[in-house]
């Protein structure tokens, strides 16, 4: 049988075509290489959870059990009853909530979130969620709620509660990476943000975790060429800002750092150890590449009884720069700057 | 003999459903056009906004855009043929940064008297692309309006992926700081090279803040 030319050419481009994506397929799913029992206690000592995941929420515990949520599709969890030992817990979503395919459309399957954060407000949690896609600041932040973390539980059940806030290119910011935290009067803020005007911050209503109004102030807190994920914690009466500097999800040529500057007021001005403002490219490193640990990014902090764990992920040099986990203590310096402790 | 003439029925049907999906595509993309206006590339939306910025690259020689290179940084700026769509758009600005120093970028001083009040709201939209990179990772792009010695800047916006073949880009810009004769800053955080073309800039007036 004589097959033409053009055919046999578009025979060829399929197979190739198709093999490439298989090629792909398997490298994405490929977990990466397991440690050497030796290099797997060595990273364990300085913090390492072996836990594979992409931009950690806050720890929050319920019950008697700690939680963290992530990057993932329909937003996935890790529990622990001891911060060393985490396994998979369930996913938030089962579908896509309705407002996300015409919000942001570019969002491949409307379940693709990013960034979540977590964070007990009186009887209930509330889950802050981004949608958005890779480069373009068409996003919104989402909201959902449940009674208890525990899927045992018979209230558990999670509650789509809409958008708190969205961005397009006609806004200075992009709606995404949301942190929460209360102030010392019990207000509720979410600092957000990733490159375009850099890290804002809305205020919150504690009873229904949205924005307290629909044209309530949009607060600048810090900008830089490169920024993204802040979290802000309050500690002896400041606030403290901490952002990631640098680019993520390069593997091992990620170049995020963590960096903080402080406030009085929760609004700001931050200001570094040298007084610079966060505005104008201010920050002090917290915490860099190191050893193994490449790229750390993503702050959250945990007190337990009298001590601070500091969580973050790194992309491991050890396992082909695949996104981990690792929690280590924190301290407070004499001026009170925090250090994070290798061990 | 059957004439040819008749037509197949089937043949009826399918041009029937053709039409009819080819009626229904314009008939919403005409609604999605009114629901959602989007400015055209270098032109503001609205009448009232200023347009303080547009160039082609096409008139030579490139005039008003500079090399803007700090501390250490080295790179190169320049008006390059590179055709792309239509051909009567065939020049572009190149900008290569080799070090990129503490900054390296590209300058256009803008209109003599060019003055930005606090709380001011631009619009910038341009079209950019670069040569193929690693894992087809984009730059980190910094758009930034300067007071006219650079010494202050009074508004600043980052792209993280700015790369591949040509794409339109738009970005607002909004001012913490008044400044007079301002002037617009490119820059790029890592050395390599992008072409920039249709860049145009426009203020929006007071009154027409962000849309939320």
């Amino acid at each position: 049988m004589i097959i033409s030319a053009n055919r046999l050419k578009v025979a060829v481009l399929l197979l190739e075509v198709s093999t490439t994506f298989v090629a792909m397929a398997q490298r994405r799913f490929d977990p990466p290489p397991p440690l050497p029992a030796e290099e797997a206690a060595r990273q364990a000592e300085l913090g390492s959870r072996g836990v594979r995941l992409h931009d950690p929420s806050t720890i929050v515990k319920c019950k008697d059990e700690y939680w963290i949520f992530y990057t993932g599709r329909d937003v996935r969890s890790y529990r622990s009853k001891d911060l060393l030992k985490w396994e998979a817990g369930p996913v938030v979503f089962s579908n896509a909530p309705a407002w996300v395919a015409e919000t942001v459309p570019a969002n491949r399957s409307g379940r693709d979130f990013w960034a979540p954060d977590v964070i007990q407000v009186g009887d209930r949690y509330l889950l802050y969620y981004s949608v958005s896609s890779f480069g373009k600041n068409t996003s919104a932040i989402g909201l959902v709620t449940n009674p208890t973390l525990d899927p045992d539980d018979p209230k558990y059940q999670w509650t789509d509660q809409g958008v708190v806030i969205t961005s397009s290119p006609r806004d200075d910011f992009n709606a995404i990476d949301p942190a929460l935290f209360q102030d010392a009067n019990g207000s509720l803020w979410m600092p957000f943000g990733s490159f375009w005007g850099g890290i804002k911050m809305i205020q919150l209503d504690p009873q229904t975790g949205k924005r307290i109004a629909p044209d309530s102030p949009v607060y600048g807190l810090a900008h830089y060429d490169s920024i993204e994920a802040p979290f802000i914690y309050r500690h002896d009466g400041k606030y403290y800002l901490f952002v990631n500097w640098g680019f993520c999800c390069r593997g091992t040529n990620s170049t995020y750092e963590i960096r903080v500057g402080r406030s009085d007021k929760v609004t700001g001005p931050y200001r570094d150890r040298e007084g610079k403002d966060l505005l104008l490219g201010g920050g002090m490193q917290l915490l860099g590449t190191e050893d193994v640990f490449i790229g750390p990014g993503h702050a959250g902090i945990l007190k337990e009884d009298d001590k601070f764990w500091f969580g973050f992920h790194f992309y491991n040099a050890a396992q082909r720069g695949s996104s981990t986990y690792a929690i280590r203590p924190l301290r407070w310096d004499q001026d009170g700057w925090p250090v994070v402790d290798r061990k | 003999m059957r004439t040819r003439n008749v037509a197949n029925p089937c043949h009826l049907w399918l041009r029937a459903v053709f039409k009819a999906m080819a009626m229904v595509t314009v008939l919403s993309s005409t609604t999605v056009a009114d629901q959602q206006p989007v400015a055209p590339l270098g032109y503001s939306d609205r009448a009232t906004n200023r347009a303080l910025l547009k160039v082609d690259f096409e008139a030579e020689p490139l005039t008003g855009w500079s090399l803007l290179a700090e501390a250490g940084a080295t790179g190169q700026v320049q008006r390059e043929f590179s055709p792309r769509g239509d051909n009567t758009n065939s020049h572009s600005l190149r900008l290569t940064v080799m070090n990129p120093g503490r900054r390296c970028g590209v300058c256009n001083e803008g209109q003599p008297g060019f003055s930005v009040p606090s709380g001011g709201w631009y619009d910038l939209a341009f079209a950019a692309r670069s040569e193929q990179r690693e894992n087809n990772r984009g730059y980190g792009l910094t758009v930034s309006l300067e007071s006219e010695d650079g010494g202050q800047v009074l508004a600043r916006t980052t792209i993280p992926e700015v790369g591949g073949d040509w794409k339109n880009y738009t970005v607002a810009l909004h001012a913490y700081a008044a400044g007079s004769k301002a002037r617009l800053v490119i820059t790029l955080s890592e050395p390599g090279t992008i072409w920039l073309d249709d860049v145009s800039l426009t203020a929006r007036e007071p009154h027409t803040g962000p849309s939320r």
